[in-house]
């Protein structure tokens, strides 16, 4: 980039939490800074395919009502489970590229509340990286517009270069990421699985759980059929995406994006690749069950579902 | 997986992680393990290596699942070259002020009840031991320091807390730590240290380090408003 432009989209209402975000940070986990990145990854990815952006390019993750002021002509794209967008008060499709002059404003919601939409814009986005993400991490201070970890604020400008215009692109709602919660969530078991009775697993994989309203960007607490795990102590270790961990309330919280790197609950698994997205879009009051898968059959299938992606986008994945 | 040398076990850490735990007769010689392991493999360069995620006794390795699986990483660390770097790295030296007791982060009497002993006791066995840096993380500039007396050993909180203050001095188990910034968690809390842990608008680094040596000194609330960094 030579310089910065000087405008771009304006943010006008934020709604609950309108975040910049990328695929987040990478190798620094050992530093102590968390991975990152967007909650519905498949989302996320599909609104910078539908802008012909290159994955990892920044977009906007939206909770609530936000609406944006476009100061430039400019493609953009729209998605989410329940995604509804609407320009000038006019509805518009999601899940498809979008043509906004200079003045039009853009409003983004979910009709689900609570879950989350992607708006990607095919544009050279002008905002510095923060350890190697724009990713906004308001527990550390990090990432966003000014790199210090806040949310956008309306009357914030995100500034940015439009790219010229490209062929619009759609995706048909069957080829959509499937955010159904009634299939159970698969997990790997893993990290202290063996400190957990057999009965006791039994029981986490044949009961439902809520969704609890403490859920965040950093973990979701359920709640449910109480587990017990029989180690109480335990060093502090490395979480991984998707980490279910269990305090001695025997509670479940899932880690998401936004977590922190080392904890010394004792844990049971990981929820697969393949179904944190669509986990990530419950909403309070949900119900979740899950179901135990191993290691090589997550990886075939999350391999199988990428090649299905690559048939449908000609190649990219 | 079957452990092999230094590794005395391994366990899915989903479907794109593995994690390793060290043996050692003392944390001390886990720890050192533990680096060297990750040292290893960080020179190794291997382009399927997403993160290591080094703690205490073990090492989360993170691999793209798309370029590889599990067996082959198991394979990789078959073929690795480490050398286990006896001669512990000497690291600085810090003596971190803390205002025992301060009203935003005061779990004395919960440790006090849990350990059989007063508060008085709790403040003054846990100044008396001198720390060690295991691990950096948790957080940017969050340092896992052992070992706590057996005496003030205090299992975490049954639920974590939403919200526990920046500079917030705990313990969870033999583990002591300082809060760099605002977050949620589960420890004992003990009081509140002044110094900044972490420098989040410049370097983006940390006070302490691994490796290095922690001791803790009370100071009272005035030291700790003279002291304090903005």
């Amino acid at each position: 980039m030579t310089s910065v432009p000087a405008t771009g989209i304006e943010v006008r209402q934020a709604g609950f939490a309108t975040l910049l975000v990328d695929s987040g940070r990478q190798g620094t986990q050992r530093f102590g800074f968390s991975e990152s990145g967007p909650m519905d990854h498949d989302a996320y990815w599909w609104a910078n395919w539908l802008c012909g952006n290159t994955p990892g390019t920044t977009a906007f993750e939206v909770m609530g009502d936000a609406d944006f002021v476009s100061h430039i002509n400019v493609q953009l794209s729209v998605t989410g489970p329940s995604a509804d967008v609407h320009v000038n008060q006019v509805p518009q499709p999601s899940w498809t590229t979008l043509s906004v002059k200079e003045g039009d404003v853009i409003s983004v919601k979910a009709d689900r509340p609570g879950q989350r939409s992607y708006m990607a814009v095919a544009a050279e986005w002008a905002v510095e990286s923060v350890i190697g993400s724009v990713c906004t991490v308001s527990r550390e201070h990090l990432g966003g517009l000014t790199g210090t970890g806040d949310a956008l604020q309306p009357g914030d400008t995100v500034a940015m270069l439009p790219e010229n215009p490209r062929l619009i692109r759609q995706l048909n709602k069957e080829f959509r990421p499937d955010y159904d919660l009634t299939a159970p969530v698969s997990v790997v078991a893993g990290y202290q699985h063996r400190d957990f009775t057999s009965a006791t697993t039994s029981l986490f994989y044949n009961s439902e759980y809520r969704v609890s309203n403490k859920i965040s960007r950093m973990g979701y607490r359920l709640s449910g059929a109480a587990v017990a795990c029989r180690s109480r102590s335990l060093r502090s270790e490395g979480i991984n995406l998707g980490a279910i961990q269990v305090p001695p309330d025997g509670q479940p919280i899932v880690m998401m994006r936004d977590r922190q790197t080392l904890g010394g609950y004792p844990k049971l698994g990981c929820v697969t690749l393949l179904d944190i997205n669509r986990f990530a879009q419950a909403v309070p009051g949900d119900v979740v069950t899950f179901r135990q898968t191993d290691m090589n059959t997550a990886r075939s299938a999350y391999l199988l579902k990428l090649e299905k992606r690559a048939r449908l986008t000609g190649g990219e994945a | 997986m079957t452990p092999f040398d230094a590794i005395r076990g391994i366990e899915p850490a989903g479907m794109d992680g593995i994690i390793l735990y060290f043996s050692g007769d003392s944390l001390t010689t886990r720890n050192n393990h533990c680096q060297a392991w990750e040292h290893a493999l960080l020179n190794a360069s291997f382009a399927w290596l997403k993160d290591t995620l080094p703690a205490y006794d073990s090492l989360l390795i993170v691999f793209d699942i798309r370029q590889v699986d599990n067996h082959h990483v198991y394979h990789a660390l078959r073929q690795l070259n480490v050398v286990s770097d006896t001669s512990q790295v000497e690291g600085k030296r810090h003596s971190l002020p803390v205002w025992y007791g301060a009203p935003a982060a005061n779990d004395l009497r919960h440790i006090a009840a849990h350990s059989g002993i007063t508060t008085d006791d709790v403040i003054r066995i846990h100044q008396q031991a001198l720390y060690r840096v295991f691990a950096v993380g948790f957080a940017p500039g969050f340092a896992y320091m052992g070992e706590v007396d057996d005496r003030i050993a205090c299992p975490r909180l049954s639920t974590p807390r939403d919200k526990v203050p920046q500079g917030a001095v705990a313990i969870a188990d033999n583990q002591s730590a300082v809060y760099p910034q605002s977050s949620p968690g589960g420890w004992n809390l003990l009081g509140l240290c002044p110094l900044s842990m972490f420098d989040g608008s410049e370097t983006y680094t940390a006070r302490l380090a691994v490796g290095d040596t922690v001791t803790f000194e009370a100071i009272d609330e005035a030291t700790y408003r003279e002291m304090k960094d903005d």
